[in-house]
C-alpha cells in the first residue's frame, strides 16, 4: 500500500484523477480518497494538524512494513536561482521550533533533486527570518514524527514541488494543482519502481504451518512458554532441513490425558527437531 | 536478484553525514575527498542519524552510509568477559568506528546498534592521548578492531595505519587488529610490529557464502594471511565463531586441512576457538531483523544473560576443531 499525505485538496487533486481514487465515505475527521493500491488523506496546514491526521491514517488503515508513506506538497526556496517547478526529496528536516533535526533514509535511487527543509509554525516570507533549511514548509517534521512511530525510517518519502521563493500572495489552487500534476506520472513511476525493496518480510512458517502448530500445542496440552519453544524448534527445523510435517504428523491426533504426559511429548519432539 | 537491487538502492557512502565539529578534522575532508559524488549533510550530533528510531538494519546494509563524528567520551573500555584476552593483563578495547561494512548474518553488532549506518571518528589523536594515559599507569593490551573492521575499510579511513605508528612509539603496548578483510594491501607499505597482531577471523567458504555476505573468500583471506607472515607480522588465527550446520564436521575439517596447507604453522602466534555466542538481549533484536536467519533460529540455551548452543554441541564442536588444530599448532599456543 502507499499511503500519500497532502495538507492541501489541490496538492491531492491530481493524484486522485490519476489514481483514480475514490472518497472514503467512512471518514468523517478528514477527507481520504483511496483504492486497491494507495490510500490519500488531505491532512491541512501545520505541524499538529498533519501529525493527528497521519496518525489518523496509519493507524485506521494498519500501515505495515511493506508499505510506503509519502508526504508530498508545495514548498518555499529560499535561492531564487531554484526554479518553480523542480521536485526535491528532502534528505533532512529542521524544526523551527524544537531546532531538531530530523533524517529520512536515502537508501534508494531516485529521479529528483535532494535537499534540506525548515518546517516553520507560520508563513514566512522572503528575508523576514534566515533558515537553516534550503526549503521551507509547515508540514514535514510534524508528519515525520507521527509517522515514524507506526512506520519504519526507510518507508518515509518527502518530496516537495516548489512553488514560490517565499512570496505566496501570487499563489492560487490552479497553480498548485498544475505544479504538482507535472510531477504525478515522475512520482508514480518511482514509487512503483522502488515497491520491491518493500517485499522483505519473511514469515517462516506459512500459514498451515501455523496451524500444525496449534493443533500440536493444542493436543499435546502445551503452556503458553512451551508453545513459543515448539514454534522457534519448528522454524529451525524448516530452515536448516526443510519440510517437518513427516516428522511431527504423529502428534497431531494423539491423545494426550495430562500436561505431564504433554511435557513427555514435548521433549521428544524437542530433541526430534534439534 | 542483485542486479535489480543494484539499480534499486543508491552506491554505499551514497550520503556522508558529517558533525559540524568534525568539519573542522583534517581526517574528515580527506574522507570527503575520496566520495565527490556523495551527498554531505551536515548533522549536530552523529547520534541524530545512527541513533534514530525505527530503522532497519537489513535494508540499510543494502546501502549503508558513512557518518563521520568526534569521538567526546569513552574513548576506551575495559574488555568484555565474553572476550578471550589472551593471558594478557589489562585487556582494553577502541572503537574508533562503529559498525562494519560487511553483512555478517550472525553478528552481534546488528543487536548492538539499531543501524547499519558505519561511523569514523576524526579524533583518532584524543584516542591515542587517553591509551596513553592507562599506559602510563601500566601495560595495556588492547583491541582495536572491535565493533567494526577497520582493515577492511582501511583504503577510505586509514585507521589501521594510524594504530602502527602508534604502537611502534609505545612499546608497553600491544595491539590486535582483527579483521576478516583481504585488504592486507593497504597497510603492505607498513613495517611490522613485534607488539601489533594483525588477527584473521576464518571461516569455512560454506559458512563464508551462505552467511558471511560480502567478506571476500578463505581462499582471499588466506592469501592476505600468507603476505603479512612473509612481512614479519604477528598473525593470529580466529575460528570464531563457530557456527553450528548441518554437516559442520566436514567443512570445518576441510577448512583447518586448506588453512595449514598454504599457512606455516610455526609462524602463527597463536589461535582462538570459540562457538557463537551473543548477550540474550542482542539475540532478541538481531533475530527481529533477520527472522528467516537459520543460524539465529537454532534453540540456543541461555546462561547468565548469555546465548549459546548447549554445554554438549559447545564442547563437540570446540574440541572437535582443537584436536585437528593441534596437529599443526603446540596445544599452548590454541586459547578456547
Amino acid at each position: 500500500m502507499i499511503y500519500i499525505c497532502t495538507a492541501l485538496y489541490c496538492e491531492a487533486q491530481p493524484f486522485i484523477e490519476h489514481m483514480n481514487l475514490k472518497k472514503d465515505l467512512e471518514s468523517n475527521e478528514f477527507q481520504i480518497f483511496k483504492n486497491q493500491e494507495a490510500v490519500l488523506i488531505i491532512t491541512g496546514i501545520g505541524k499538529v494538524k498533519t501529525a493527528v491526521a497521519v496518525t489518523y491514517l496509519l493507524s485506521k488503515y494498519q500501515a505495515s512494513s511493506q508499505d510506503l508513506f509519502m508526504n508530498i506538497g508545495v514548498c518555499g526556496a529560499q535561492d531564487h536561482d531554484i526554479l518553480m517547478g523542480t521536485a526535491f526529496l528532502c534528505n533532512k528536516i529542521i524544526d523551527r521550533d524544537t531546532k531538531k533535526h530530523y533524517f529520512p533514509e536515502m537508501l534508494l535511487k531516485h529521479p529528483f533533486e535532494e535537499s534540506s527543509i525548515e518546517t516553520c509554525s507560520f508563513a514566512v516570507g522572503e528575508g523576514e527570518f534566515s533558515l537553516e533549511g534550503q526549503l521551507v514548509d509547515m508540514e514535514a517534521s510534524g508528519i515525520y514524527q507521527a509517522a515514524n512511530v507506526f512506520l519504519q525510517t526507510h518507508q518515509l518519502f518527502f518530496l516537495k514541488i516548489v512553488s514560490d521563493h517565499l512570496s505566496i500572495k501570487a499563489l492560487t489552487a490552479e497553480k498548485i494543482a498544475k505544479l504538482i500534476g507535472d510531477k504525478v506520472e515522475t512520482i508514480l513511476n518511482w514509487a512503483n519502481e522502488m515497491s520491491p525493496a518493500f517485499m522483505y518480510d519473511k514469515n517462516v512458517l506459512s500459514e498451515e504451518e501455523e496451524k500444525i502448530l496449534k493443533k500440536i500445542s493444542e493436543t499435546i496440552k502445551l503452556t503458553v512458554t512451551m508453545e513459543v519453544q515448539l514454534k522457534q524448534l519448528l522454524k529451525y527445523y524448516k530452515l536448516q532441513y526443510g519440510d517437518f510435517t513427516d516428522v511431527v504428523s504423529q502428534y497431531i491426533g494423539i491423545e494426550c490425558k495430562s500436561k505431564n504426559e504433554g511435557k513427555k511429548y514435548f521433549e521428544e519432539l524437542r530433541k526430534k527437531l534439534i | 536478484m542483485k542486479n535489480l537491487e543494484k539499480n534499486l538502492y543508491n552506491p554505499y557512502f551514497s550520503h556522508i553525514y558529517v558533525e559540524k565539529e568534525a568539519l573542522e578534522y583534517f581526517k574528515a575532508s580527506e574522507i570527503i575527498k575520496k566520495f565527490p559524488d556523495s551527498e554531505i549533510i551536515e548533522i549536530s550530533h552523529y547520534k541524530d542519524v545512527f541513533s534514530r528510531v525505527h530503522q532497519n538494519c537489513t535494508i540499510q546494509k543494502k546501502s549503508p552510509k558513512l557518518i563521520l563524528a568526534v569521538k567526546k567520551d569513552h574513548l576506551i573500555y575495559e574488555g568484555a568477559t565474553v572476550c578471550e584476552d589472551f593471558g594478557n593483563n589489562h585487556f582494553y578495547y577502541t572503537s574508533t568506528m562503529m559498525n562494519c561494512i560487511y553483512d555478517c548474518e550472525y553478528c552481534y553488532l546488528q543487536g548492538m546498534y539499531s543501524t547499519a549506518n558505519i561511523v569514523v571518528f576524526v579524533n583518532i589523536e584524543d584516542v591515542f592521548s587517553e591509551v596513553e594515559k592507562v599506559l602510563a599507569k601500566h601495560s595495556v593490551y588492547l583491541s582495536v578492531s572491535y565493533d567494526t573492521d577497520i582493515l577492511a575499510l582501511e583504503h577510505v579511513i586509514g585507521h589501521g595505519k594510524r594504530w602502527i605508528e602508534f604502537s611502534k612509539n609505545h612499546k608497553n603496548l600491544k595491539i590486535e587488529l582483527r579483521t576478516k578483510s583481504a585488504n592486507f594491501k593497504a597497510i603492505e607499505d607498513m613495517i611490522s610490529q613485534e607488539n601489533f597482531i594483525l588477527s584473521w577471523t576464518l571461516s569455512p567458504d560454506k559458512i563464508i557464502r551462505s552467511h558471511e555476505n560480502r567478506t571476500p573468500f578463505l581462499t582471499e583471506r588466506l592469501f592476505d594471511v600468507k603476505e603479512a607472515i612473509r612481512k614479519g607480522w604477528q598473525v593470529r588465527l580466529c575460528f570464531d565463531p563457530l557456527i553450528y550446520a548441518k554437516g559442520w564436521r566436514g567443512f570445518y575439517k576441510e577448512m583447518i586441512e586448506k588453512v595449514f596447507s598454504e599457512v606455516p604453522a610455526e609462524k602463527i602466534l597463536d589461535i582462538s576457538i570459540g562457538v557463537f555466542r551473543v548477550s540474550k538481549d542482542y539475540l532478541m533484536r538481531m533475530k527481529k531483523q533477520r527472522s528467516d536467519s537459520v543460524i539465529l533460529n537454532y534453540p540456543f540455551k541461555s546462561v547468565d544473560g548469555v546465548c549459546s548452543y548447549d554445554k554438549k554441541l559447545a564442547q563437540d564442536m570446540v574440541c572437535y576443531i582443537y584436536d585437528l588444530v593441534k596437529k599443526y599448532i603446540a596445544e599452548d599456543k590454541i586459547y578456547t
